[in-house]
């Protein structure tokens, strides 16, 4: 067999493989989920000292999804979810990042394990959440069904456009 | 032995210490397993249990801006019964701007999805294996600096710039890695990287991996060595698609330039985050005037299942064929034909 032989039966295998993958990649591309609408009234967003008071929803899930590590002020971005058993996780986890709990799960051990960014905290209610909030320069929390007063500096304004 | 006791002292010290700084993270993982393989040329049945890597994962936040990851691993070496102690990853990052990092240390070369993604940990992967390419072309670890950055506007786009020490981190062969990639919907990462490394003496080199040993690793002289990768992947969704190709080109004075290729393909289906019964195809073929892994040819074709207990632990099964890819020459470094069934216990301590 000669070298050509094998070059342009590699090539061959090569450009059509390529082009499945190519076409699949696009396929799902047009297939992608899309969120343009806020979160439900159920959920409140709360942060201590980060960059701003108002974000975008779409800009929350960023952040949220791990894929900011630092504020713009330097603080290291730290995720306070209420992740309780009693249904608040299934809430958030559909909500937030439209997955199940254990999808959540999965997502966020992949991504401490790339070393891309810290593992969120998982409190335990809400009242936990502002504990850390309160305690963490930097941190955002996820608030489900909260019924009191967030104080003033810990308010987050989501807002439905794109900043 | 000296070595491996010492890395366990630095670990026992080293985690009370870091627990102390409580900014600081300790995690795991590791794999057990069982192996029966049929090796078809001399009618031999082979059963294994096999005590996997077991691996410690340190990261946490030095300072403001800069935070610190390190991996270390124990390796059961069968052929010599000796436990292997190394250093997977160890490496300072500073997050000088928005989603842009400089990184030193030593990391994972970012050539593909499977290297930047998955390292060494097996709770990840989705098959039992790593690709062939992993075995001949990929140089897995690097030591050197690394520009990054990631998850870039609506496409989240993200780049790699890193010079660092060529293939085997012997510390002599400079080398160079451009890689990009986006994620244009969530659980989808399409990427292309490029790696540059002149080695400048094959023999040593091979020397350090035993994989290597073939005709090629006579060859005395110098190497230049590119390699362009392309992958595409998608999870988080029912149907999942990893693919991983590699072209590896090599150039000597001696037989000129050589091109080899490799292509892993994996599909498989998750049903209710639980079930995932998957089929894979790898493939590789050097050339034959390549002077770095020798005239080679190979072919893996298989089906498993992977059961997920949790997040943080899963079993896999895999039935595999491997033999030398048809019609294709490279029968100096015949490829060895048979079977093998392997049962995997991979977990994270998280």
């Amino acid at each position: 067999m000669d070298t050509n032989f094998q070059y342009n039966y590699l090539m061959q295998f090569i450009k059509s493989t390529i082009s499945v993958f190519v076409a699949a990649a696009f396929f799902f591309l047009i297939n992608g989920n899309c969120f343009g609408q806020g979160y439900s009234s159920r959920i409140k967003i709360c942060g201590n000292s980060i960059d701003q008071k108002s974000f975008s929803k779409s800009d929350v899930d960023a952040i949220l999804k791990g894929k900011i590590n630092n504020w713009r002020n330097g603080n290291t971005v730290l995720i306070v979810l209420n992740f309780s058993e009693n249904g608040n996780a299934e809430y958030i986890a559909k909500q937030v990042y439209n997955k199940s709990v254990k999808g959540v799960k999965k997502f966020w051990l992949g991504v401490v394990f790339q070393g891309r960014t810290d593992a969120p905290i998982f409190a335990e209610d809400n009242e936990e959440v502002l504990r850390l909030i309160t305690k963490n320069k930097g941190a955002i929390g996820v608030l489900v069904d909260y019924k009191g007063e967030i104080p003033a500096e810990f308010k987050v304004k989501i807002t439905k456009s794109s900043l | 032995m000296k070595f491996n006791y010492l890395f366990l002292v630095i670990i026992i010290f080293s985690s009370s210490f870091l627990f102390s700084q409580k900014k600081f993270q300790v995690k795991g993982f590791g794999h057990l397993g069982y192996d029966v393989e049929y090796h078809e040329d001399d009618e031999e049945v082979d059963l294994d249990y096999v005590l996997g890597e077991q691996s410690l994962f340190i990261s946490g936040s030095l300072a403001k801006k800069f935070s610190y990851l390190g991996e270390f691993s124990l390796n059961y070496d069968h052929h010599t019964n000796a436990v292997r102690a190394s250093i997977r990853r160890a490496r300072v990052k500073y997050n000088y701007f928005g989603n842009h990092s400089v990184i030193i240390g030593q990391m994972h070369t970012p050539i593909n999805y499977w290297n930047d993604v998955y390292f060494h940990a097996r709770i990840f992967y989705p098959t039992a294996d790593r690709p062939l390419s992993f075995s001949y072309f990929i140089p897995i670890h690097s030591l050197g600096i690394r520009a990054q950055g990631q998850n870039i506007g609506k496409l989240n786009f993200g780049y790699d710039i890193q010079s660092s020490s060529g293939h085997g981190i012997d510390g002599t062969n400079p080398s160079f890695t451009s890689a990009m990639h986006i994620k244009p919907v969530e659980g989808m990462r399409i990427g292309a990287s490029y790696y540059y490394s002149h080695l400048k003496d094959v023999n040593a080199l091979h020397h350090q991996h035993s994989e290597q040993q073939n005709a090629a690793s006579n060859y005395e002289g110098t190497l230049d060595y590119q390699l362009l990768s392309f992958s595409f992947a998608r999870f988080e969704k029912s149907l999942e698609i990893l693919n991983e190709f590699s072209t590896a080109i090599t150039t000597t004075d001696s037989l000129g330039t050589a091109y080899n290729y490799s292509n892993y393909l994996y599909i498989g289906y998750n049903i209710k985050e639980k079930h995932t019964p998957f089929v894979l195809l790898d493939l590789l073929q050097s050339a034959e005037n390549d002077l770095f892994i020798g005239p080679f040819n190979q072919l893996k074709f298989g089906i498993g299942y992977k059961h997920e207990f949790s997040p943080a632990l899963n079993l896999k099964c895999q039935l595999e064929r491997y033999t030398a890819i048809q019609n294709m020459s490279n029968s100096s470094n015949q490829a060895p034909n048979g079977y093998e069934f392997s049962i995997q216990l991979s977990y994270a301590i998280y």
